[in-house]
């Protein structure tokens, strides 16, 4: 039953905020466009791994090609939303994806391991844009209720997975040594808090108005 | 190796399911917060637009009891005299030519009336004094009037003579109708017998007017402000002054009005 949960209702749970974004499109701006691709292009990655677990290929090398492009749209959306440290979120995307090649080649290198290391940073990082954003908005004074900004809806989407996969991801190599159903329970509740963020994806995009 | 394994198992759930609690915790409170400050700031706005609302009410309202005061004045002394003018001017033609120099006299005697009228009309809209001499020479004027009644002793102290030489007319007229809103209402509703006016210059180019009568007071808690206090307000407002009034019953009534005069 949790095997089903984690390789089919939580891929197609994606399906909400893709379709809530499909429909909401055409009132997207640019900063919740990134939002809604990067949402695309994990879709992607979903169908690619779940593929790749029927036919019992090991995934893991997914996980590392797509780390640090799912960083880098993560990254752009925040450029996008802070307007400023322009440079600064490039270099980090830069930084991050050398480490990512010297995490795969050097320091897990491997075909059987994740890259827990630049995952469990890649999360950090995200977490520490997500309280940069709740910091940059707490000075501001709004004259609209905050649920009725999209951009807060994403952000906490963000934080809420982020900050709770970061132990996910830090442990993950670990967990691979433990039974077939620790590690369903595990990456089952993981994926709970995936589903949350997505149903936080499709508020935002719902929010969306001319 | 299995052991430690399930302990980690317990340990990551246990890491995931706190960071999501703590998470989702300070989400939940961080829009808490700011919903309630959104709440605060629409409460101000809503309160500061109802004051502006009132304080627009409270212009309209004296701008349309003076014009019928004017109005009254006009049509009660002037009317009336004129009407009498015109009677005597028909019973001039009606007498014998022995009596003309009766009739014009009276005449003239109306004529007087009506002029004295139409300026003192003509000084309660605009006081000469304050045009030609300022405000402290237009307020003199005025105290002396109401000290000849007997009734109220008004004690000016101009401590800042350099300062008010250099007001603008705007300001002199706000500040005077002002002086004469507050004075009016010692003589309505404050019983008072004495009333100090003090000019005072405090920090550079701030002129600091202590008004301060001894009538019976009012509890400012209790009371509801009244036009004319609105009246002030708004015009001070205008000219970027503050106040602040400091009275309770029987304790007199005392009003400190800070204008800024370099602006």
């Amino acid at each position: 039953m949790l095997l089903v949960f984690i390789l089919y209702i939580v891929p197609c749970c994606l399906l909400i905020p893709l379709v809530t974004g499909f429909i909401k499109y055409k009132f997207f701006d640019t900063t919740v466009k990134i939002a809604f691709w990067y949402l695309v292009y994990m879709a992607i990655t979903s169908a690619i791994n779940i593929f790749l677990c029927a036919r019992h290929i090991n995934d893991s090398l997914l996980f590392n090609i797509t780390t640090p492009i799912e960083f880098a749209f993560v990254s752009f959306f925040y450029r996008d939303v802070f307007r400023i440290w322009n440079r600064t979120i490039l270099w980090i995307v830069c930084i991050f994806t050398l480490f990512c090649l010297i995490d795969f080649f050097v320091i897990q290198a491997g075909n059987n391991i994740i890259n827990s290391y630049s995952s469990a940073i890649e999360n950090f990082i995200i977490a520490g844009y997500a309280i940069t954003y709740f910091n940059q908005q707490s000075v501001i004074e709004h004259d609209d209720r905050w649920s009725n900004n999209s951009i807060n809806w994403v952000n906490i989407a963000f934080l809420i997975f982020c900050s709770s996969g970061i132990c996910m991801f830090v442990f993950v190599n670990y967990l691979s040594k433990a039974s077939f159903q620790v590690n369903l329970i595990v990456w089952s509740v993981s994926d709970t808090i995936l589903v949350i963020q997505y149903i936080l994806f499709a508020v935002g995009f719902y929010k969306c108005k001319a | 190796m299995q052991s430690v394994t399930d302990n980690i198992f317990v340990v990551v759930l246990l890491a995931i399911g706190g960071t999501f609690v703590m998470v989702v915790s300070f989400i939940l409170i961080y829009i808490r917060n700011q919903n309630k400050m959104l709440l605060q700031r629409q409460q101000l706005q809503h309160s500061k637009i109802a004051h502006q609302k009132d304080l627009l009410e409270a212009i309209i309202t004296s701008q349309e009891t003076e014009r019928k005061r004017i109005g009254q004045d006009l049509h009660d002394d002037v009317g009336t005299a004129l009407s009498g003018l015109r009677l005597t001017i028909e019973l001039l033609q009606s007498q014998p030519a022995q009596d003309n120099d009766k009739y014009v006299k009276l005449s003239k005697d109306i004529i007087d009336n009506v002029i004295k009228d139409v300026r003192n009309i003509s000084h309660s809209l605009s006081p000469p004094a304050l045009t030609y001499y300022g405000l402290n020479a237009a307020l003199e004027e005025k105290c002396s009037i109401i000290n000849q009644s007997g009734n109220l002793n008004i004690k000016l102290v101009n401590n800042a003579q350099a300062l008010l030489q250099d007001i603008s007319q705007p300001v002199s007229l706000a500040l005077y109708r002002v002086l004469e809103e507050l004075i009016n209402n010692t003589i309505k509703h404050a019983y008072a017998s004495a009333v100090n006016i003090n000019f005072t210059q405090i920090d550079d180019g701030i002129l600091l007017i202590d008004y301060t009568d001894n009538g019976k007071g009012v509890n400012i808690g209790t009371t509801h402000k009244g036009m004319g206090l609105q009246n002030i307000e708004s015009r001070l407002t205008v000219i970027n002054a503050t106040y602040e009034i400091n009275t309770a019953e029987g304790a007199g009534f005392n009003v400190n009005i800070k204008c800024p005069l370099n602006s």
